[in-house]
């Protein structure tokens, strides 16, 4: 039984669905993630994140549907995927009046450590952490970003084998989240399964392997963060600057085939090419300075995974149905 | 870090690890709120001044009702204040998710919040007795009397830090308010009562001694049912409090009524008529919601399900539990009354009369909730309805009894107040003859009615509950039930 649950998938979500009263916030969503993956939960607020997320931290169930933890149902085991869950809402949820080390105590005790264990499972979650030095520091005197490293400590206490942090990066200075960045890799680099959400793309882009977007309830793309970007195969964005107005460029685009307006910039605008051969890009530049624009700058720009989301919101829209890869 | 350095975890060791995690916690949280530093420096402040004030003073009663004044004032206001946002402070806080993912249950949670208010409590009353040691030294104080007395405030406070700390359960403030003032109001009335009979001395007779036992199991199990109002107020669905209420509540009444085998009938009564008063408000009062797991604990047979109609949470089989307990307690006293083996066929005896009565008050909210406000039923709200409506008829009670009291004329106002069977109890208590057909009459009636009423409104939940009970299986789960 224990090999079977070692071998299972850390988590596996099969047609979970969930409503309260007339809304529904989780619509039928299927997904699955294997043992060692930092996988970045996205969607809008409201989107569904948080409800899907608490359902796996079997502090909320499911109206249908299935899910499990390293193969243990979330509805039935709820004490076994406790044991092996780190839950991180995404509110501080701390107490006044207590120092960081109390506070991390506390959660030990409360989860059953004692004696020296105890002492040594508080210590390590510290060093972690890096908050040692602020072991005696009351938590009400500490910054956000120590605070959330305060939480994911308590998160880790129990040394679970998945971690679920609900949009940890929320609000932290740049320092603060570089330094949480840094933690998550060190935490999945030692095979710990990490399902992370936020709704800012850049910063799950950097640290996971692979992204799901979930959008009004229903899980719309699950893969890479590159994967995401194919579906825009086909299609270069030019950042172009001009001198002198502007609102020429759009004006210019709009007579020519095979060039799109994206966005105005304040120097020119970001323009979409139907292709993504050089010399068919060459020839828009040509063009431009034919047609008497001054061009002063004219570059290929990546493929921003907004814009990919965006995009895939778009074409949803337009037709109606999801997209899995 | 430095190796010569202790590591900052030794300091972890100063409360030894086999303690409640919940009661580590809250010691730490509590000795450095600024309330309790306020409270114990105050507290010794106003000793130092009873005790110079006695040193001077040729009467040792002056300083007396000074320096009961401030004990009673710490213990029973300041220390039990503390509890009134315990366990609505860790959803403020958003820590009870948090809670519920360790290995503490809501009633290990509720328990450790209310221990670590008592063991500060208990450092305040430590911190008073080289005081009262001091006072006998400087005369005129029954040593004994007075650490007696302090056990019976230590006591007072317990019960009355465990209906704040269960009253905190609520998240409304309303309600947590109303509970409040409502319970506070009814403890207030308790200890005048114990204050008044033991005026003099504590412990003068037989009967002295087993009132006092009386006492403290009554407190025992109040500390008890306030705890466990809180606790299933925090738990989720699938963990069944009412059970334990419900069945702790009939065991506690009945020891209460062996205690007229010790000559205390009426204490007896009053108290087992209370708690189970107090029972069947918390078990009407109760929302419905049933998950899987206790419908499944219920599913064995017909006896487990028969047992289930009155031990499954939720309002539905709270008026079932009602009907039940109040059937077999006044039967019980008027078995009692009736020498014991010999069922008193009078039913318009004054101890007949007023224990329908008793039932009469409890129950008539339940007719007006039937009748205006049926919605609420399903709601948190019911309980606090319940209690206004209560409130509003205490009031229209005092006024009554007032009237009665200045025109000294019981029998006009009992008729007027008819749907009012407090005005019966009053009356009962304060000597007026209650005997009769037609007080009878009122009091059954409605204690009747507000049991007939919510039974036949119930019988569609109760149909759903014994399917419920047969195929516990078809109900959604609830995922709380580590």
């Amino acid at each position: 039984m224990s090999e079977l649950k070692t071998k299972a998938p850390a988590i596996e979500v099969t047609n979970l669905s969930r409503w309260f009263s007339g809304v529904h916030a989780v619509r039928d969503i299927s997904f699955t993630i294997t043992p060692g993956q930092v996988v970045g939960f996205v969607g809008a607020n409201g989107a569904g994140k948080t409800t899907t997320m608490r359902i796996l931290a079997t502090l909320d169930y499911p109206n249908r549907g299935t899910a499990k933890i390293c193969g243990y149902d979330v509805v039935g085991y709820p004490s076994e995927v406790r044991h092996r869950i780190g839950w991180m809402p995404d509110h501080f949820g701390t107490y006044k009046n207590m120092t960081v080390l109390e506070y991390l105590d506390f959660f030990a005790r409360a989860l059953g450590y004692s004696g020296d264990e105890r002492v040594e499972r508080v210590q390590e979650v510290m060093d972690f952490t890096d908050l040692t030095t602020l072991c005696d520091r009351l938590i009400d005197q500490l910054s956000k970003g120590m605070g959330q490293r305060l939480c994911l400590g308590r998160a880790l206490i129990h040394d679970p084998d998945v971690l679920i942090l609900d949009e940890p990066a929320a609000g932290l200075d740049p320092k603060a989240r570089v330094e949480l960045k840094h933690l998550i890799r060190i935490l999945a680099s030692e095979g710990k399964t990490v399902f992370i959400s936020s709704h800012i793309l850049s910063e799950l882009e950097e640290m996971c392997d692979t992204l799901l977007f979930i959008n009004q309830g229903q899980i719309i793309h699950h893969g890479s963060s590159e994967s995401l970007r194919e579906s825009k195969e086909g299609q270069t964005v030019i950042a172009v600057s001009v001198a002198g107005d502007p609102e020429k460029l759009e004006e210019w685009t709009e007579l020519n085939p095979g060039v799109r307006f994206k966005e105005a910039t304040k120097t020119g605008a970001r323009i979409l090419v139907d292709s993504a051969e050089p010399d068919e890009v060459a020839a828009i530049l040509k063009r431009m300075i034919k047609d008497d624009i001054a061009v002063t700058d004219f570059h290929r720009e990546e493929v921003k995974l907004e814009d990919a989301f965006i995009e895939i919101l778009g074409n949803l829209e337009a037709e109606g149905t999801a997209i899995v890869s | 870090m430095p190796d010569d350095q202790p590591a900052p975890t030794k300091e972890l060791a100063d409360f030894p690890g086999k303690l409640s995690p919940m009661l580590v916690k809250e010691l730490r949280q509590g000795l450095r709120t600024n309330m309790f530093v306020i409270a114990f420096i105050l507290l010794q402040m106003f000793m130092v001044f009873c005790l110079m004030i006695g040193a001077l003073s040729p009467s040792a009663n002056d300083t007396g009702a000074f320096f009961w004044f401030f004990v009673f004032f710490t213990l029973l206001v300041v220390q039990p204040i503390r509890g009134f946002a315990a366990l609505s402070s860790e959803y403020q806080l958003n820590t009870m998710d948090l809670l519920q993912l360790t290995r503490l249950d809501a009633w290990r949670i509720t328990l450790g919040k209310w221990t670590a208010l008592n063991a500060q409590t208990l450092l305040l009353v430590i911190g008073i007795l080289p005081y009262l040691v001091m006072r006998y030294f400087l005369g005129g104080v029954n040593f004994v009397n007075d650490m007696v007395g302090l056990a019976m405030l230590g006591l007072a406070s317990a019960l009355a830090s465990a209906i704040t700390v269960g009253a905190s359960g609520y998240r409304s403030l309303i309600l947590r308010i109303v509970l409040l003032v409502g319970c506070g109001f009814g403890l207030m009335i308790f200890i005048t009562f114990v204050m008044a009979k033991f005026r003099r001395q504590w412990i003068g007779s037989p009967e002295d001694l087993a009132t006092i036992v009386l006492i403290i199991l009554a407190a025992i199990y109040g500390i008890f049912f306030f705890l466990s109002i809180g606790a299933s107020r925090i738990a989720p669905a699938a963990e069944n409090h009412s059970f334990r209420k419900r069945l702790w509540a009939i065991i506690a009444s009945a020891a209460c009524l062996l205690f007229c085998f010790f000559g205390i009938e009426e204490m007896a009564y009053i108290f087992s008529g209370s708690i189970l008063a107090l029972a069947s408000i918390d078990a009407f009062c109760e929302p419905l919601p049933l998950a899987k797991p206790v419908a499944r604990k219920f599913s064995k047979n017909t006896f487990t399900r028969l047992c289930g109609l009155v031990l499954i949470p939720g309002w539905h089989t709270g008026i079932r539990y009602f009907f039940l307990v109040s059937v077999v307690w006044t039967v019980a006293v008027q078995w009692l009354e009736g020498d014991l083996g010999r069922i008193r066929t009078d039913p318009f005896h004054a101890e007949t009369v007023m224990s329908v009565a008793l039932v009469a008050m409890v129950g008539l909210p339940l007719i007006l909730i039937q009748l205006f406000f049926p919605k609420r039923r399903e709601t948190e709200m019911h309980f606090a309805v319940y209690m206004f409506i209560q409130a509003c008829l205490a009031i229209m009670t005092m006024f009554i009894s007032f009237a009665m009291e200045v025109t000294r004329n019981f029998n006009e106002y009992v008729y007027l107040a008819v749907p009012l069977p407090s005005v019966i109890l009053i009356g009962g208590a304060s000597g007026h003859d209650i005997r009769g057909f037609y007080s009878f009459v009122a009091v059954f009636t409605i204690a009747f009615f507000s049991i007939a009423l919510p039974w036949w409104k119930s019988r569609d939940q109760i149909r759903e509950l014994k399917q419920a009970m047969r195929n516990p299986e078809a109900l959604p789960e609830d995922t709380m039930t580590a």
